[in-house]
This record gives structure tokens, C-alpha cells and sequence, in this order.
């Protein structure tokens, strides 16, 4: 099965799948993760502070987008808007990846946000802080550390599910995987090829993660 | 009088918790609250902070009228500077090292302190209590006398005119609630002016001037504290005394 072509190939495209995935999509999870990023917080902000109006409408997009397949938000956004609009995918793709994720990580940061006790708000309180003070000085940041590791799940996720992005014209690792399948057809190799990069990226990310978990208890942190 | 406190009703879903609360408070007073627990203690005192929502009731705090039910933003966030409020469980900032659990009363609030100020402050409120050497550790490092502590000096950093505890000792194991109580008794012979929520009865009798015992959402009896402890007038506070005499 591996005979020396099939090895060359590999070799060959070793530093091709690298180029793209660090140049591509390194770049496209790390923005859609930023994106995701503010949505979550604002969204679970939003929920757990019960604004009226407001909360409906997070609980509505909530809704639809776990209820809904990510690759078809992607065609229904670059196919469906983009036959009547012109939409850029790499926009599309960062959109719909931070609106998609954003949505799971809302919930796991809204389930964070109301395990901190409530007493940490009455003190805040008591001490003359406003609610947005208590907020950003002792509840989200409490929040943030509780939801971590779930919310690193969602990074984790993202950089893999950025692969989705091959079905809207854009060239990232994966799409660079079946271009050169075209031409050296090369299905297995190749394919596993690329699958192992993904597992050392997401490998990365899990040894950062626990650097920074280390660090987080270090300081005290939220048992 | 620095605190008149007038007929607080408040009930929740159901029984009434305070059926018409009246005290006042003068300058230096160091008041325990006493009574059976259900009795409507620590709600009364949430009330006064609008930890609770009184159902009605009134406050003159240093001359200044409040609605306890009908009070604003603005109102509440004026009494909540002039007061200081312990708790039982502490409610440190568990994110926050001890000198910013100190000092964010004074930097993050409409006090507007300057950072550095803030911490000279706060360490200073620390050395009060005990606690300046463990200035950068986390509450969750330390024991619960220690964090009652850090708690007792993030309420004296922002200079109060009274602090209200909450059963600031119900918490604490045995051999740590005397570190607590040597500080509270340390402010009280400054002058610190206190509204005590407790259990201890050697606390009421021998650092509090007053005693207010509350059951059933009264006030029973209210008076002077030796009074109380040497010849209670109520044949219900005979009753808990004796109670809580056999019990030591």
C-alpha cells in the first residue's frame, strides 16, 4: 500500500498542508474564536441579567443555531445570500463559524455565570460597586474560569470545524488536501495525512490548555 | 441619633418574616440582635442594606429619610456607602487577592480612590485586623477566621459610620471564632458603631451596650445589655436566656 510514490507524495505535501493550515486555518479559528468569544459573553450577559426583550431574543438564536446543521448555515449564507448579494467568504466563514460557535459557548458560560454565588453580588454591593463593576471585576471573570474548559472544547472544535469552510470556495488545509488529491490521487495517504496535522494542532491545544489551567489554579482561582 | 429604624415588614412567599421592626441606633453603639433563628434577624438586617426588599419601613440615617421599599438607585447606593456589611459565609472575592478584596470598595466605586491611596488605605485596615502579611494570598488559601477577617477589613477600608454583621461567627470552627471576636471587640472600644447579628452570648453581654431579642419577627425586649442579661423583663427572653445558659 505504501510504495515509494504513495511516500514521496506525502513528503511532497507535507510542507503544502502545513503552509495553508497555519496560514488559513490557524488564522480563520482564531478569528471566528474571537468573534464567538464576545457573542458568548454578550449573549449569557444578556440571559443571565433576564433583559427583557433582549433574553427572547438570545434564547430564539440559541435555538436555531444548535438546532441547525453548521454546513448548512455556511450554503445558506454564501449560496443563498450570496445569490442575491455579494458576500466574501472568508466574511461568511468567520461569521458563521462565531455566530455558530458563539451560541454554544453562551450556554456553557450562562451555566458558569450562575454558579457563582450569589453572595460574591451582595458583597460587591455592600462594598458601593455598580452591577456592571461586580460584573467585570468578580462574576465574569469567576465565570470565565469555571466555563474554561468547556470553552476551550469549543476552540478545539472550531479549529477542526474549519475544514466546513473547503465547501465555500475557500483553500484551507483540508480543501489543499483534495487539491492535491486531484492530482496525485492519493485518497488514503493523503487524507490521513492531513488528519494527523488536525490531531497535532488540537494536540497543541490541549497542552496549552492545561499551562493555563495550571496557571489559573495558581492564582488562587475558583475550586 | 445616627440610625432610627421604623415598623420594617417584610414577608416572603407566604408567613410574614418581620412584623414591624423598630430600633435606633445612636453613635458608638454596639447593638447584638439576639433571638431563636426563624426569629427574622438576619432578614431585618439584609433589609437595611436592600439585600432584601422591605415590604414597607422607613430609615433616618444620619438625618437623611430612606423608604426601604420604595428607595432608588440613588438612594440606595448613598446609604450603601455609609454602611459596611459582614457576613456569615464572608463572601470574599474569590478571584481577588486580599489587598484587592480591600481595595476595590475604594477604587471601583463612586469613592474614586487612587490606586495607591486605596492600597496604603487597605493595608492599614489589614494591620487592624491582623491580616497584612497574607496581603497577597486568596481567600480560598486562608482560614475562615482569617477570610472573616479580611472581611471585617474590607468593611473598615471604606470608613463606614456603621458596619452591620450578619452571624459573622456561625461559620467558624470552634477554636477560630475568638481571633473574629477579638477584632470586633478591638472596634467596638473605638467606637466603631455595630448592628450585630449573633449567637454569642458572651459577646452581647460583655461588648454590645444594647440588646435587641427578636422572635416570631418582633422585638421582644430591647434595652441596655446588662439589664437584658440581669433582669429580662419578658418572660420569653427569661426563657431564651435560660436556654442559651444551660447550653454553655
Amino acid at each position: 500500500m505504501i510504495n515509494e510514490k504513495t511516500w514521496d507524495t506525502i513528503v511532497e505535501a507535507f510542507p503544502k498542508l502545513l503552509d495553508y493550515g497555519v496560514r488559513i486555518t490557524v488564522p480563520l479559528t482564531a478569528a471566528s474564536f474571537a468573534f464567538a468569544m464576545v457573542i458568548a459573553i454578550a449573549v449569557a450577559m444578556i440571559r443571565y441579567a433576564n433583559v427583557r426583550g433582549l433574553k427572547q431574543a438570545c434564547r430564539v438564536y440559541v435555538w436555531i443555531i444548535r438546532g441547525t446543521p453548521l454546513l448548512v448555515q455556511l450554503y445558506l449564507v454564501f449560496y443563498g445570500l450570496g445569490h442575491y448579494f455579494h458576500v466574501n467568504e472568508y466574511v461568511v466563514a468567520i461569521a458563521v463559524f462565531a455566530i455558530n460557535e458563539g451560541a454554544y459557548m453562551s450556554e456553557s458560560l450562562r451555566g458558569a455565570l450562575e454558579s457563582v454565588p450569589k453572595g460574591q453580588v451582595e458583597a460587591g454591593y455592600c462594598v458601593g460597586m455598580s452591577y456592571f463593576g461586580i460584573m467585570r471585576h468578580i462574576v465574569l471573570p469567576q465565570a470565565l474560569r469555571t466555563a474554561f474548559p468547556s470553552l476551550w472544547n469549543s476552540l478545539i472544535s472550531l479549529l477542526k470545524g474549519t475544514s466546513l469552510a473547503a465547501n465555500i470556495t475557500i483553500i484551507e488545509m483540508f480543501r489543499e488536501a483534495q487539491i492535491i488529491n486531484g492530482v496525485k490521487f492519493e485518497p488514503l495517504a493523503l487524507y490521513a495525512e492531513v488528519a494527523v496535522i488536525y490531531l497535532a494542532f488540537c494536540s497543541i491545544l490541549t497542552l496549552v490548555q492545561r499551562v493555563i489551567e495550571k496557571r489559573l489554579n495558581r492564582f488562587g482561582g475558583v475550586k | 441619633m445616627l440610625l432610627e429604624i421604623k415598623n420594617v415588614h417584610k414577608t416572603f412567599e407566604g408567613p410574614e418574616i418581620l412584623k414591624g421592626i423598630d430600633l435606633n441606633v445612636e453613635k458608638g453603639d454596639v447593638v447584638a440582635i439576639l433571638g431563636p433563628s426563624g426569629s427574622g434577624k438576619t432578614t431585618f438586617l439584609r433589609c437595611l442594606n436592600f439585600l432584601e426588599r422591605a415590604d414597607s419601613g422607613e430609615i433616618v440615617f444620619d438625618g437623611v429619610r430612606c423608604d426601604l421599599h420604595t428607595a432608588r438607585k440613588q438612594q440606595i447606593a448613598e446609604i450603601r456607602r455609609k454602611t459596611a456589611f459582614v457576613f456569615q459565609n464572608y463572601n470574599l472575592f474569590l478571584n481577588k487577592t486580599v489587598l484587592q478584596n480591600v481595595t476595590l470598595g475604594l477604587t471601583d466605586t463612586a469613592r474614586k480612590v487612587p490606586k495607591q491611596a486605596a492600597e496604603e488605605t487597605a493595608l492599614k485596615a489589614l494591620e487592624h485586623v491582623g491580616m497584612a502579611d497574607k496581603a497577597k494570598s486568596y481567600p480560598n488559601q486562608l482560614s475562615g477566621g482569617q477570610q472573616q477577617r479580611v472581611a471585617i477589613a474590607r468593611a473598615l477600608a471604606v470608613q463606614p459610620e456603621i458596619i452591620y454583621f450578619d452571624e459573622p461567627t456561625s461559620a467558624l470552627d470552634p477554636e477560630l471564632i475568638g481571633e473574629v471576636l477579638a477584632v470586633m471587640r478591638r472596634l467596638a472600644d473605638e467606637g466603631m458603631t455595630m448592628l450585630v447579628v449573633t449567637h454569642e452570648m458572651e459577646f452581647a453581654r460583655n461588648v454590645s451596650n444594647k440588646v435587641v431579642f427578636m422572635d416570631g419577627g418582633r422585638v421582644i425586649e430591647s434595652g441596655p445589655s446588662k439589664e437584658f442579661f440581669e433582669s429580662p423583663k419578658q418572660e420569653r427572653s427569661r426563657e431564651f436566656i435560660r436556654s442559651i445558659l444551660n447550653k454553655e
